[in-house]
């Protein structure tokens, strides 16, 4: 027996599609300000400056929204993670997905109304918008104001630094996107999650 | 989990003071100290000393020849010299007739002197063996080509930009502080940036309107601060540091990408001198520029991160692939 739920309130999917929206292009213009070449250009130098300042600003503002949703809203619960039993249930969640999805094994962390996100979705989650975004933020609005980044820190180039921990944590969204994106494809249909993402609408067992 | 916590933090210490102690046994050139020359050492200090009395000062002393009263006059800036500066310049120990007319040690100094065609670098440096390495006569080659060079009755000559009576070399070091970049640009500044000395030369006002003609820069002020007018403003020669083939705005750099990219034109204008001494090292394309505290969006990425990435990303794709055959295999049964 299925039930429809109510699982993603307007905000957040608002949240989610500008999100979505914003990490794109700064993705598509940090990859080509990164690798720019003569020769040839993903996107023209300028114009990716352009993007990427204010995609990063864009997202920021959108980011501190969400922030402050968790905080005052209940959406906010999702995102607290409950360290006891983590590695277990991060392992029978990973062993779902690689073995027992083929097996038609039930799921060990089923979607209901108190349980939105089973563990891996969970601790990905949190360290994407609690650690990599927030670090994103700080190193790109650092690399927008050169002149208030520190000159040396241990010895070594403070803007490089930045630079450098801008890079990997960009790379780290890139990679939680992609493994996002084909995730969502694994709900009741290829095409279920990304439905319930535009219509707020969840079909749970 | 405090443990753990702990445990990370050690890890993510040991990393950064890894990174920190790699950097730190990394051999960088030594920067040449040019010591403080003692002016007395120098053979003309004594004949200079008489020039140096007014032109040291910020003033010089009229007589009238009738009342015989005196009036103290200010020096005009660009009478002015520094001894400081001078005895620490490379023609420190030269004296001031060596390249100025005698006849200037008549005070108050003939109007006729000031028709005096000044030397210019290559005359006393062409074909000297003891300054060959500048190679002065490949940049008076490039400055024949130079817009400057084109500018009405010889008007233009090297001390328009540089000042015979401090000239240092700034750019062989290790170190390009912002002094450097700031030194550099003033010289073009002096006129560019001042209508008043431009007009000297060049009625051409707009050619003063520096922040206008750049608006098209992005985060202009952190160009200016960072890079010299020169870096787009001229050719480059294998040859020499700097060459001396200054371009007009059609010819100069527009294209973001030609510093913006792995094979960046900064290692051949800003940062030639350490290019010659490395450009490659700590695995980072332009290191260059990193061994400078300075970082350039397309200019500096690592080899071993693109490796890296490219590995990740390769097997993040494969894993989503098999993943994807066993699901439509699944579903097929």
């Amino acid at each position: 027996m299925s039930e429809n739920i109510y699982f993603y309130p307007l905000w957040t999917r608002i949240w989610h599609g500008f999100n979505a929206v914003f990490c794109l292009l700064l993705i598509f213009s940090g990859f080509s300000l990164q690798y720019s070449n003569p020769e040839f250009s993903f996107i023209n130098f300028r114009l990716a400056v352009s993007m990427h300042n204010f995609s990063g600003i864009a997202l920021t503002i959108s980011y501190l929204l969400f922030f402050t949703g968790n905080i005052f809203t209940e959406n906010g619960k999702y995102y607290r993670l409950k360290f006891k039993g983590l590695r277990m249930r991060l392992w029978k969640q990973l062993r779902y997905y690689a073995y027992g999805f083929f097996l038609n094994e039930k799921s060990p962390f089923p979607v209901s109304k108190t349980n939105k996100f089973n563990p891996l979705q969970q601790i990905s989650y949190i360290v994407a918008t609690y650690l990599a975004l927030p670090l994103l933020f700080v190193t790109g609005w650092a690399l927008m104001f050169p002149e208030f980044i520190l000159k040396q820190f241990l010895g070594i180039s403070g803007i490089f630094l930045t630079a450098q921990l801008h890079v990997v944590m960009a790379f780290l969204i890139t990679l939680f996107l992609i493994i996002h994106l084909y995730v969502s494809t694994m709900g009741k249909s290829p095409l279920s999650n990304f439905k319930s993402i535009i219509t707020g609408w969840q079909k749970v067992h | 989990m405090r443990s753990k916590f702990a445990s990370l933090l050690f890890i993510f210490f040991f990393i950064l003071f890894g990174l920190v102690s790699q950097n730190g046994n990394c051999k960088t050139p030594k920067t040449p100290v040019q010591s403080a020359n003692n002016p007395e050492d120098s053979p003309s200090y004594e004949d200079n000393q008489f020039c140096l009395r007014c032109h040291a000062s910020g003033y010089f002393v009229l007589t009238s020849e009738i009342s015989g009263k005196q009036k103290k006059q200010a020096m005009p800036d660009n009478f002015r010299i520094f001894p400081e500066k001078f005895y620490n310049g490379v023609h420190w120990q030269f004296g001031c007739t060596d390249c100025h007319s005698s006849e200037y040690h008549t005070f108050p100094h003939a109007a006729e002197l000031r028709f005096d065609v000044p030397f210019a670098c290559i005359d006393c440096h062409g074909g000297d063996e003891a300054t060959a390495k500048y190679h002065f006569e490949e940049i008076q080659v490039e400055y024949e080509k130079s817009v400057h060079a084109k500018l009405p009755n010889d008007e233009f000559n090297c001390w328009k930009c540089h000042d015979p009576h401090s000239y240092a070399p700034l750019a062989r070091r290790d170190t390009l502080t912002t002094d450097f970049v700031v030194s550099s640009n003033q010289m073009c500044l002096k006129c560019h940036g001042n209508f008043d000395v431009f007009q000297l030369l060049s009625e051409k006002k707009e050619l003063t309107e520096v922040v206008k003609n750049h608006s098209w820069l992005p985060n202009q002020a952190l160009h200016f601060r960072s890079v010299r007018c020169l870096e787009c403003h001229s050719a480059q020669n294998q040859d020499i540091l700097i060459s001396h083939n200054i371009m007009p705005k059609d010819s100069a750099v527009h294209d973001c990408v030609r510093c913006h990219s792995g094979n960046s034109l900064l290692m051949g204008t800003l940062y030639k001198f350490r290019t010659v001494e490395s450009r490659k090292s700590y695995g980072f394309v332009n290191a260059a520029i990193i061994d400078n505290n300075s970082y350039v969006i397309g200019a500096n990425h690592s080899r071993f991160m693109n490796i890296s990435g490219i590995i990740i990303i390769i097997m993040t794709l494969l894993a989503i692939a098999i993943h994807t055959i066993f699901r439509i295999r699944k579903s097929k049964n």
